[in-house]
């Protein structure tokens, strides 16, 4: 079997093996459901905090696109499943037996990018069946069409995919565990929203975490140039740029370790 | 890889500074097949640089480090020319231990049945659905040892294997490199555990400040040492202060004065000299430890 197909099928069952695969499904599926549920009910009950009827198509659309929070587990497992294994001295045992830095790296892109669709596809299909089982105990109905909701969990699959990917780059370029995931959600916490506020309102569309991931997964609200696929190719752009810079720090400093 | 499917190690000229510090210094070494080679030095003596150099994880600065003429990486199939076994591999904790082969195999391109048979050869087919963070040091090493064997490769490169392994794992793995050695295998490893290293290397090669201070089999370097010397004096201070005068290198312990590489006749001498009674004199073998450190003080 040749290296690259050799290494992501390692590193497909280090990952589902070691239980981290199935972690992140089961963590993503709940948070999906408890966010999609909490929205469900409150538009159902008209609450105040309630995104408004949960008739409405726009309603309905939000609460099946919160399963783009999926996003946030993707790009954590991503830079966990690179600096853990480094440090765990995991990546050194693979590299004992695929002495290929690129191809190793190519393999971890691979498999965190497939699990990161999985995870959104996961998330939207999850969201998805909360709002169908809320609808049901409700006068309302489903207005949404089947390709609705079928656009929503390819889009929500291809921004996992590229959050896991960025994920990927950023836990090897940081490499050691705590830093990487310090950085990565204080940008995701706070560091894209004060960004924003200091350059103001509509100049915040390349930004990754902000317009191109909400405009890709298909929120109604977000105007961005001509809409999703120019906001894929702002998060593509993101993440060639980020895996570029981790492929010459791999080329550079081809050591790995404990 | 030569034609008969054995393979050379080999290091030319390797130079390796970190700062100031020259940790190999032209170092030059052909590992053979057929035989297991030891690297044996102090902390510090190059020796785990020198394999890390061999697998690709370090760059030399000078110097090339070859497995059957090429580098590590340029191997079209490098799990099946050669295993290595490093300190610091580690495993995913939550990973049982077969999975941790199994996992591994498509690397190796080994089969379900391959992993199982070497569980069952490093001593581990109990523990195969143990969480690899349950084991032992030993047990963690036998697995290590399995991981390197997976590709049934021509070679192995083993970085102080010894560490950890009770008596059986010790004799499980010195019966292993036995076996790969004898089957045309080429072994290269360290250990500081030189007892391990007199039971199974064919070869030592001393490292001192980078540079080898001896090649050779330990019998060869017994022949050039010689013998040790036990002597019981009636005051062994007393000797052991006229020995160092007549700069004949000698230890005391328990009243008792142990020579390395020193002639008979001039420690009867040394002793009457003194008017002391030599209650006995023995002569033995000197163990590697002694015929390394007689080594290290000549190269210094």
């Amino acid at each position: 079997m040749s290296g690259i197909v050799a290494t992501s099928r390692s590193e497909w069952c280090q990952m589902r093996t070691s239980a981290r695969a199935l972690w992140a499904l089961l963590a993503t599926a709940a948070l999906s459901a408890l966010l999609a549920a909490n929205a469900a009910l409150n538009a159902r009950a008209g609450s105040g905090a309630a995104l408004g009827d949960l008739g409405e198509a726009a309603v309905q659309q939000d609460i099946v696109v919160l399963g783009a929070f999926a996003t946030i587990p993707a790009v954590l497992l991503g830079v966990i499943s690179t600096t853990v294994d480094r440090q765990r001295g995991v990546e050194l045992t693979t590299a004992l037996l695929q002495p290929r830095p690129h191809v190793r790296f190519a393999a971890k892109l691979l498999v965190a990018t497939a699990l990161g669709a999985a995870l959104g596809a996961m998330s939207v299909a999850v969201a998805s069946g909360v709002l169908l089982t809320v609808l049901q105990a409700s006068p309302a109905r489903l207005v949404l069409g089947a390709s609705t909701l079928a656009g929503a969990l390819v889009r929500v699959a291809i921004a996992g995919a590229l959050w896991a990917t960025l994920g990927v780059a950023v836990g090897q370029l940081i490499g050691r565990v705590v830093p990487a995931l310090a950085l990565t959600l204080g940008w995701i916490l706070i560091g894209e929203a004060a960004l924003t506020a200091v350059l103001g309102s509509g100049r915040s569309w390349w930004l990754p975490g902000q317009d191109p991931t909400f405009a890709l997964v298909g929120d109604p609200r977000v105007q961005l140039l001509d809409g999703a696929t120019t906001a894929a190719l702002v998060l593509v752009a993101w993440v060639a740029v980020l895996v570029a810079l981790a492929s010459a720090r791999l080329a550079r400093r081809p050591a790995v370790g404990a | 890889m030569d034609d008969d499917g054995s393979v050379h190690l080999r290091f030319d000229g390797v130079d390796k500074r970190y700062g100031e510090h020259l940790v190999l210094d032209d170092f030059s070494l052909n590992c053979e097949p057929g035989a297991v080679t030891a690297l044996i030095g102090s902390n510090g003596a190059g020796k785990s640089t020198a394999l890390r150099i061999l697998l690709g994880l370090v760059r030399a600065d000078d110097g090339a480090a070859t497995i059957g003429g090429r580098a590590f990486h340029e191997l079209p199939h490098p799990a099946q020319v050669v295993g290595a076994l490093l300190p610091d591999s580690g495993f995913h904790p939550r990973q049982r231990v077969r999975e941790v082969l199994t996992s591994l195999s498509p690397l190796a391109g080994a089969d379900e049945a391959r992993c199982d048979e070497l569980l069952e050869r490093v001593g581990l087919s109990d523990a195969a659905r143990s969480r690899t963070k349950t084991l032992s040091t030993g047990m963690t090493v036998r697995l290590k040892v399995a991981i390197a064997l997976l590709g049934e490769p021509a070679a192995l490169v083993l970085d102080e294997p010894s560490d950890g392994l009770d008596a059986e794992g010790s004799r499980v793995l010195r019966e292993l490199l036995r076996e790969q050695a004898d089957a045309g295998g080429t072994v290269l490893l360290t250990n500081h555990r030189l007892d391990e290293v007199e039971a199974t290397a064919d070869r030592v090669v001393l490292l001192q400040s980078g540079r080898p201070v001896y090649n050779g089999s330990v019998s060869s370097l017994r022949r050039r040492v010689g013998v040790v010397h036990e002597l019981e004096p009636s005051d062994a201070a007393r000797l052991l202060t006229h020995l160092a005068s007549l700069r004949i290198r000698a230890l005391g312990r328990a009243g008792k004065v142990t020579t390395v590489a020193a002639d008979e006749d001039e420690l009867r001498r040394a002793v009457a000299d003194l008017g002391l009674d030599l209650r006995s004199i023995r002569s033995r073998d000197p163990r590697l430890d002694e015929l390394v450190e007689v080594l290290q003080e000549s190269a210094a």
